[in-house]
C-alpha cells in the first residue's frame, strides 16, 4: 500500500517569500544611492495605490479605469492645504485626506455603481476626468498646469524626525505595512469572502438575499481611501502635485501594475508596482523614449504568457518549491 | 387552516408581443411539494422567475408568506423565506465547495458587513456547512474546486446553496436536469423528499419519475397557460395532459 511522505522542509523555504521580501524592502534600500531610495519610495507609494484598486478590480469584480481620480484628490488635498491653507500638521492633513476620499469615494460609488461592466468603467473614466479637469482649469487653487510645487515633507510634530531619502522611505514603508496589513485583514474577512462571491457570480449572490451593490458600494469607498493616502505619500514624496496624479494616464498605469502583478491576491498588484517603478526606472536611464513600447511589451507578455499575472505564477513557483 | 407559502392570482407576463403566460392562480401550501410540467416553451421557469423577483409581471399578484411580494426585489424575497435553484448550476466557480457553502450560510445571518473579522472565526457557520456537505454527500470534498466536481456533485451542491439560506420555499428549476445515472436521480430524489416535511417546494420538471415521487401535487401549463391541476394520479389519467404528453386523441 501507498504511503503517503511528507517532505518537512527548512524553516527558511517555508518563510522564504517573508524572508526575501523582508531583505528587499527593509535591509537592501538602506545600501542604495539616494536616487535609486527615491524610486523605491514611489515603488512602495505605487504599491499602496495598486493594492488599492486590488480590492476593485481583483475582489469585487468592479474595473475602474478611474482609480487616479483619488489619487489625485490625496495629492492635491496635500498641496493646497499646505500652501492655500498653510496647515503643515501631517495629522490633520491624512485626516482630511481619508474623509475627503471617503466623501467623494460615496459620491462618485454611488453614481459609477449605477451601471455595471464596461458601462461602470466608462463611468469611472468620466469621473476620473472630471477631477482631472477641476485641478487643470481652477487655477486659483490648484495651480493649474503647472500644479502645486514646494510641498515640503510631512510635518509630523517630532523633533526627531529626519528627512533625509532614507527617512521618508522607511515612514513610506511603514504606510504600506499598515495598509498591506489592514486590506489583508479586509480580503480575508466576511466582508472580502463575500466580495469574492460577488466577483465570481453576482447574479447568484443577489439570489441569495446579498445587496451586491452594497458591498461594492463599500469596497469603492475603501478603495478610495487608500488610493488617496497613496496620493498624500506621492505628493509629499514629489514636492508637487501635478493634473497627472488623477489623469487617465495614471489611472491606467495602476490598471497594468493590478494586470501585471495578479488581480485578486494583493501581493501581486505590490509586484506589478515594483516591476513598472523600477523597469521605468532602469529604461529611461537608457532609451527614456522607448518606455511606453517596453510596457507595452511587458503587458502582451504578461497576458499571453503569465495570464493571472507574475504573482500568481510566482505564488504556484514557490508553493513547488514547498510542497514538492 | 395550513398557511399558505405562496398564492400568485391572475399573473401574466408579456415578452412584448409574445404572451408567454396568460392569468396564472395558484398556491403552495406550508410543506407541500408541487411540480410544474409542460412542454418546452410552456413557460415554467418563467413563472419560477416571477415568484422569485428575477422577472417583474406585466400584470397579477405575487404573495409570499402572506404579505405582497409582486413588486419586492430578489433580494427582499430571499430575506421572507424564498430559495431558489437554478435549471443551469449557478456557482462560484474559483472557489472550493466549503466556500460556496459558506458563502450561501452567511447569507442569512446578521454580520453583514464585518470587515476586519476573519472567516476562519465563525465557527458556527463551519459547523453548519459540514452538517449540509454530510447532507448531501461531499463532506470529503469540502477543499475541492467546483470545476473538479462531477455534473451530479455540482447539482448537489446547487440544492444545497438554495437549502443553506434556509428556506420557507424553495423554487427548484428541473432539478434534475443533465443528471444521466439512475444513482444520481436517485440521491437528488432523497435529498428532496427529505425536506418536503418543513419546506414548501414547487419544481419544474420533464422527469415524470421525479414528478411522480416527489409532488404532492402537479401543475400542467401549455403555452402560458394553467390546463389541469391536481394529484399526481389525477393528472396521470386527465385526457387533456395525455393529448399533449402523447398526442391520444379524446374519444
Amino acid at each position: 500500500m501507498a504511503r503517503l511522505v511528507v517532505v518537512r522542509k527548512p524553516w527558511f523555504v517555508k518563510l522564504a517569500p517573508y524572508i526575501i521580501s523582508a531583505i528587499v524592502l527593509v535591509i537592501v534600500p538602506a545600501f542604495l544611492p539616494t536616487y535609486v531610495q527615491g524610486i523605491f519610495t514611489k515603488f512602495v507609494i505605487f504599491a499602496i495605490f495598486a493594492m488599492s484598486l486590488d480590492l476593485l478590480f481583483g475582489y469585487a469584480g468592479l474595473y475602474s479605469l478611474g482609480h487616479a481620480a483619488f489619487f489625485g484628490v490625496g495629492s492635491y488635498t496635500t498641496g493646497i492645504l499646505i500652501l492655500r491653507f498653510e496647515i503643515d500638521s501631517f495629522w490633520v492633513i491624512i485626516a482630511i485626506v481619508v474623509l475627503l476620499n471617503l466623501v467623494i469615494g460615496a459620491v462618485f460609488g454611488a453614481i459609477a455603481l449605477r451601471a455595471s461592466g464596461v458601462y461602470f468603467l466608462l463611468l469611472t473614466v468620466a469621473l476620473g476626468q472630471l477631477i482631472f479637469v477641476t485641478v487643470w482649469k481652477w487655477y486659483s487653487m490648484t495651480g493649474g498646469n503647472s500644479g502645486l510645487p514646494g510641498i515640503p515633507r510631512p510635518e509630523l510634530g517630532f523633533p526627531w524626525a529626519a528627512w533625509d531619502p532614507a527617512g521618508y522611505y522607511y515612514f513610506v514603508l511603514g504606510f504600506f505595512v499598515i495598509c498591506f496589513f489592514l486590506l489583508h485583514r479586509i480580503v480575508n474577512s466576511s466582508f472580502g469572502h463575500t466580495l469574492k462571491g460577488i466577483q465570481a457570480n453576482a447574479f447568484r449572490m443577489r439570489h441569495l438575499g446579498y445587496n451586491v451593490w452594497g458591498y461594492q458600494y463599500i469596497s469603492f469607498i475603501i478603495a478610495a481611501i487608500f488610493s488617496g493616502i497613496a496620493g498624500m505619500l506621492f505628493a509629499y514624496y514629489m514636492g508637487i502635485a501635478v493634473p497627472s496624479h488623477a489623469g487617465l494616464t495614471s489611472s491606467i498605469l495602476v490598471f497594468l501594475m493590478v494586470v501585471i502583478g495578479g488581480a485578486g491576491t494583493l501581493f501581486g498588484p505590490v509586484i506589478g508596482a515594483g516591476v513598472i517603478v523600477l523597469l521605468e526606472f532602469f529604461v529611461s536611464l537608457l532609451t527614456p523614449e522607448h518606455w511606453p513600447l517596453v510596457l507595452g511589451s511587458i503587458f502582451i507578455a504578461t497576458i499571453m504568457y503569465f495570464r493571472g499575472g507574475l504573482g500568481v505564477h510566482l505564488l504556484k513557483f514557490w508553493q513547488r518549491i514547498r510542497y514538492d | 387552516m395550513t398557511k399558505e407559502t405562496l398564492k400568485v392570482e391572475n399573473l401574466s407576463k408579456s415578452f412584448g408581443g409574445a404572451h408567454v403566460l396568460e392569468g396564472i392562480f395558484f398556491s403552495v401550501k406550508a410543506g407541500e411539494c408541487v411540480a410544474i410540467i409542460g412542454p418546452n416553451g410552456a413557460g415554467k421557469t418563467t413563472l419560477l422567475s416571477l415568484v422569485s423577483g428575477e422577472l417583474r409581471p406585466t400584470s397579477g399578484t405575487i404573495y409570499l408568506f402572506g404579505q405582497m411580494a409582486t413588486n419586492q426585489s430578489v433580494q427582499r424575497r430571499v430575506r421572507l423565506g424564498l430559495g431558489r435553484c437554478f435549471q443551469i448550476n449557478s456557482l462560484f466557480h474559483g472557489l472550493t465547495v466549503l466556500d460556496n457553502l459558506l458563502l450561501a450560510l452567511k447569507s442569512s445571518q446578521s454580520h453583514y458587513f464585518q470587515v476586519f473579522r476573519p472567516m476562519t472565526t465563525y465557527t458556527n457557520l463551519l459547523v453548519e456547512a459540514k452538517q449540509l456537505l454530510k447532507f448531501i454527500g461531499l463532506q470529503e470534498k469540502k477543499n475541492v474546486l467546483i470545476s473538479d466536481l462531477s455534473y451530479g456533485e455540482q447539482r448537489r451542491l446547487e440544492v444545497a446553496l438554495s437549502l443553506a439560506t434556509r428556506p420557507k420555499l424553495l423554487l427548484l428549476d428541473e432539478p434534475s436536469a443533465g443528471l444521466s445515472s439512475n444513482e444520481e436521480i436517485t440521491s437528488l430524489i432523497n435529498i428532496l423528499s427529505g425536506l418536503t416535511k418543513d419546506i414548501s417546494i414547487v419544481f419544474s420538471a420533464h422527469d415524470m419519475d421525479l414528478v411522480f415521487r416527489l409532488a404532492h401535487r402537479v401543475i400542467v401549463l401549455y403555452y402560458g397557460q394553467i390546463i389541469a391541476q391536481g394529484t399526481p394520479e389525477e393528472i396521470q389519467v386527465n385526457p387533456k395532459v395525455q393529448e399533449i404528453y402523447l398526442g391520444v386523441q379524446e374519444e
